[in-house]
């Protein structure tokens, strides 16, 4: 069943359909919940916050819009709340290799792994970036998503989309110190 | 390929490399938590009743809109108001508002703390012209700002002028000082914005701006910031003097102060 169905179902007070939006999403939720929060148990909660919340905002939900955007503003916002009042947060946790591709091809050339270090100073480029900023990028190379969805996501023209993200890479490139990534 | 173009691939490759190595926590399960919740509070899952008392009430408020609010009006409102859930509430509340900006005929739900202003960190004139994307606007009418304070509370930055009380600036109520300018980029992320929380008796009123459309809310309220997700921080409350609210190729500009409705649309009109 797609998700306008769910949500429908939901709507109208079907509380498995809607366990069924949870467990299609609490992936992505948790994932942007840590990308946001940068605190696991933060993230936790800040997903389930965001279910619940999402669940009672049904009602206000656009019949035809898509779902995943519209949660994924929710789940932000909580961790952003959680991240803004735990004040200054550690970094994101990277493995000491990459995660394969799925398939496990090897890596084009054109996407050549990064050296720790070289990680360490893009992330610290990333989080020095201002809140907008740094979701765009986030949204759009660490959850993948696409034009479209970042648009509805943060509720600005997909035209604005393209120049907000366009302007975080060109600070993200200021950012960086020469050697990184530049070169 | 230009050589922005270039730049830009081989950053988007290292993002995507990056994205790769991020060490994610497990994926909760989070359903059964969220059932849980979700069934122990089942009332607010009624749409259909709670629809139909929202198009009753925004009817009733769509009959009553006229350039100023009677004070009677809004008691009906407020009386209503309070009856209704979160979701109905800010449906009525968007149509007096701003995407950023609400008008709640509600009593606060956090004490106000008064004094302490929170309005960030105090800058010069120019490093809160280089701290944000919009141009910093001032209005000629009140003159050059005594002070000016840039804080991160929304994702852009929000910029405020603040103007000490002088002859022809009395004190105002709820700053105690003689004037206040905020001006933050309207559209950042619109997950978040001020509540203004008016007693019944306030009188709201829709004024023209500079040919847009403002809200003249003419006596003490409470200013919450909060998520659009209606979570508070009770940080950020505090009594607001009276205050001219109104937006502007994407800015949303608010004036508090104690000035006439006259003077108060004057001075805005005079931000260059």
């Amino acid at each position: 069943m797609d998700d306008g169905a769910l949500v429908e179902l939901a709507q109208q007070g079907d509380v498995e359909a809607y366990e069924k939006l949870v467990q299609r999403y609490q992936g992505l939720a948790s994932r942007v919940a840590y990308l946001v929060a940068r605190d696991a148990s933060d993230a936790e909660d800040a997903a389930q916050e965001a279910f619940v919340k999402a669940y009672y905002a049904l009602d206000r939900f656009r019949s035809g819009a898509a779902f995943k955007p519209w949660l994924l503003r929710i789940v932000t916002n909580e961790a952003l709340n959680r991240r803004r009042s735990a004040g200054r947060r550690a970094s994101l946790a990277l493995r000491a290799t990459e995660e394969r591709v799925s398939g496990g091809a090897a890596p084009s050339p054109e996407t050549t792994a990064l050296e720790h270090e070289e990680r360490r100073a893009l992330l610290a480029a990333i989080e020095s970036l201002g809140e907008t900023d740094r979701l765009v990028v986030t949204y759009r190379y660490f959850l993948e998503l696409s034009e479209a969805e970042m648009a509805a996501a943060l509720d600005i023209p997909r035209g604005t989309v393209k120049s907000r993200l366009s302007r975080a890479l060109v600070k993200l490139r200021t950012a960086l110190p020469g050697e990184v990534i530049n070169d | 390929m230009t050589e922005r173009e270039f730049d830009h691939s081989r950053m988007e490759n290292a993002l995507r490399s990056l994205a790769r190595a991020i060490d994610y926590p497990e994926t909760p399960d989070l359903a059964p938590a969220v059932r849980t919740r979700i069934e122990a509070r089942p009332a607010a899952t009624r749409a259909g009743l709670l629809r139909r008392a929202e198009m009753g009430l925004r009817r009733a408020a769509l009959a009553l809109r006229q350039p100023a609010f009677a004070a009677t009006a809004i008691v009906v409102i407020a009386s209503v108001f309070l009856m209704m859930s979160p979701a109905a509430r800010t449906a009525v509340a968007d149509w007096l508002g701003f995407d950023d900006v609400r008008v709640s005929f509600d009593d606060p739900p956090v004490r106000p703390v008064g004094g302490e202003l929170q309005l960030g960190r105090r800058v010069s004139l120019s490093e809160a012209r280089s701290a944000v994307s919009f141009d910093v606007l001032v209005p000629e009418e009140l003159g050059a700002p005594d002070e000016v304070y840039y804080n991160s509370f929304v994702s852009e930055g929000q910029v405020t002028l603040v103007y000490r009380a002088r002859d022809d600036l009395p004190r105002a109520r709820g700053t105690r000082v003689g004037a206040i300018v905020t001006q933050f980029e309207a559209n950042f992320l619109d997950q978040q914005f001020y509540e203004k929380f008016v007693r019944s008796s306030t009188t709201v009123q829709e004024v023209p701006v500079a040919g847009v459309r403002g809200l003249w809310i003419n006596q003490s309220h409470t200013l919450i910031f909060r998520g659009a997700d209606g979570s508070i921080d009770n940080e950020d409350s505090r009594l607001s003097g009276p205050s001219l609210v109104w937006e502007k190729d994407g800015i949303l500009f608010r004036l508090e102060s104690s000035l006439s409705l006259t003077r108060a649309v004057a001075a805005a009109e005079s931000l260059r």
